[in-house]
């Protein structure tokens, strides 16, 4: 749609393989089925890490490539800070002046504002030195009331929800989408 | 529960009501000022206001509230749910304002529109003189049922509207049949821009200024000088800004204030301190997670604050107040309850779930200008693990029941009302 991209050609880099870690925590998803639901609320305080945050945003796409933000380098599992109820994402454009930033960063908040658990509150940021307008990038995406007036405009939207489309579909070995 | 973590302060929180309904965040909540009208109203998300009313116990106490007395005292405030007003906005009811008389409630929304109520009384007000009410109440349940009624759509601005105040300084004295005649009403947008519109009466409000290119971002919030038309509006461009109507020009800004690093996201100027004097101070709360406390310093004359030289006015931070730690939504200035011996009580919250209590003592030296500030209350969690949006203290009433309440409201689509009690 756009008739120019901004970033033409981007560097592309392979996923990584699916993380151990998931494939534990499947295998204690099937095991914790078979448990009293009396266990539910020891269940609801347990941590999430930083590999379960990834999880959830790595196949969000680029708003102007067939590509996920993990293909492009976007995010990374090492950018993703926790405590116990905070979590803060930073995410590299990948180019300086990606006119995008703000786009992707929403999509990510959004995504993590729909799975995680409500008691995170959630910061982003870009990575230090790698947008031109850095500190207004980040100004924008951690502003509740902008956000929330994004989120009641149809035409942005409509493209957070393009982006998030193909985020989804690991959702389905997703614990935290309960 | 967390075990008593505010035991260190003087005071702390009890929750008197726990008002829920809304099916979104609450962004806002507004007292009604007026005593023939106790109404508490909030708006939301979910793009209606509820307003409640409420009648606080009816015989006055003796003594600062203590722990002993909190049953009883808690079983006697009573809040209501009375209306709902479905908007008809199309988006998030932002921000919400009284009139100084109490008549009409002012609704601005993210649809760039700022919608006027006004209360069609009900049968029982037509009918009220002789009949009491039924309850505590008596007949003050009279002025606040009845159907809400949209009179004027205010339109102009581009953008989502952030915030709207009614000027008090016209109309507090004797109420015209047209209600607030000559007051003012203001809103700002995210188009950097500041409306005025006045009431020319017949329910007519007529733009007066549209004040543009005075911020460079986002205007988030204003607050009007109690008893005068000077407004003060924070911006995301970390100032706030001073106006004036220059009656041979139009409205300028005539001071900028400059201090905070980030968003500034509320304002509150001290309340009137007594009706013989004039407003020294303007609070303000921001993203940099800090409030700061603004005084005039070149000496005001007394009563009078506008009608001088508007340019000759000097500004300065005469404090900093750290005690949140994320960003910080709302601060509201009342006066202090009569059993504490302060100048005045700030609340504020954010998104660090907590409300702080400061008091402000009396201003010992006569030649300085910096207040002395202290936490007197803290309030972990008070909406959960949820963002509060806003704080408002209650007006006070006659009985001095009402002094020391508070409301909040926050993410978790509740309005909580609370009193500060002393710890024994």
């Amino acid at each position: 749609m756009a008739p120019a991209l901004i970033n033409a050609n981007p560097t592309i880099f392979a996923p990584t393989k699916q993380s151990l870690r998931r494939n534990d925590l499947n295998a204690r998803a099937l095991w914790i089925d078979q448990r009293d639901e009396s266990d539910e609320d020891t269940e609801a305080e347990e941590d999430i890490d930083q590999q379960e945050v990834f999880d959830l945003i790595r196949g969000i796409s680029d708003p102007e490539h067939p590509l996920s933000l993990e293909q492009l380098h976007v995010v990374s599992a090492e950018q993703i800070e926790l405590s116990r109820n905070r979590v803060l994402v930073e995410f590299t454009p990948t180019v300086p002046h990606c006119g995008m930033s703000t786009i992707i960063g929403l999509s990510i908040r959004v995504r993590l504002m729909r799975c995680l658990p409500e008691r995170f509150k959630l910061d982003m940021r870009v990575k230090k030195g790698s947008h031109q307008s850095e500190d207004a990038v980040n100004k924008q995406l951690n502003d509740k009331e902008r956000v929330a007036a994004a989120l009641e405009n149809p035409a942005l939207v409509d493209v957070v929800e393009q982006c998030l489309s193909t985020a989804s579909k690991r959702d389905d070995m997703n614990p935290l989408d309960l | 529960m967390p075990s008593s973590p505010e035991i260190k302060y003087p005071y702390r929180l009890e929750q008197i009501a726990e008002l829920t309904g809304h099916e979104d965040k609450v962004w806002s909540i507004s007292w009604n000022p007026h005593p023939d009208h106790p109404l508490l109203a909030s708006c939301s998300s979910d793009k209606s206001i509820r307003l409640y009313a409420y009648s606080p116990p009816s015989t006055p106490s003796s003594s600062p509230s203590t722990g002993s007395e909190r049953k009883d005292k808690e079983s006697e405030y009573n809040f209501r749910h009375v209306s709902t007003i479905a908007t008809g906005h199309s988006k998030t009811v932002r921000s919400i304002a009284w009139t100084n008389d109490g008549r009409t409630l002012a609704s601005a929304s993210f649809d760039s529109t700022v919608g006027l109520w006004e209360r069609s009384p009900s049968n029982a007000d037509a009918s009220s003189s002789s009949s009491a009410g039924d309850d505590v109440g008596g007949n003050k349940e009279l002025g606040v049922s009845g159907e809400w009624e949209l009179t004027t759509t205010l339109e102009g601005p581009d953008s989502e509207i952030k915030s709207v105040a009614f000027s008090t300084s016209s109309s507090s004295t004797s109420p015209s049949p047209y209600g607030n005649v000559g007051g003012l009403v203001a809103t700002c947008s995210r188009d950097k821009s500041v409306w005025i519109w006045e009431n020319v009466g017949d329910g007519e409000w007529e733009t007066v200024s549209v004040i543009m290119g005075v911020h460079s971002q986002d205007v988030k919030c204003l607050a009007w000088y109690p008893g005068e038309d000077i407004l003060a509006s924070g911006s995301y461009d970390d100032t706030i800004k001073l106006y004036i109507d220059d009656p041979q020009d139009d409205w300028y800004d005539f001071a900028t204030l400059e201090g905070h690093t980030s968003t500034v996201w509320s304002l509150a100027w001290e309340p009137l301190p007594s009706p013989s004097s004039s407003t020294r101070y303007l609070a303000s709360a921001s993203d940099d997670k800090s409030l700061r406390i603004w005084a005039r310093t070149d000496a005001p004359k007394k009563g009078v604050l506008g009608h001088v030289n508007s340019s000759d006015q000097r500004w300065e931070c005469v404090k900093v107040l750290k005690g949140h730690e994320r960003s910080v939504y709302s601060v509201s200035w009342g006066h202090a309850p009569s059993f504490a011996a302060d100048a005045g009580w700030i609340a504020s919250t954010g998104s660090d779930d907590r409300i702080n209590i400061w008091s402000i003592k009396a201003l010992t030296n006569p030649t300085s200008h910096v207040p002395l500030v202290e936490l007197i209350a803290s309030r972990e969690d008070a909406h959960g693990i949820y963002d509060l949006n806003a704080v408002a203290w209650a007006p006070h009433t006659t009985t001095g029941e009402m002094e020391g309440v508070l409301a909040s409201c926050g993410d978790d689509g509740v309005v909580r009302v609370w009193k500060v009690v002393k710890n024994d």
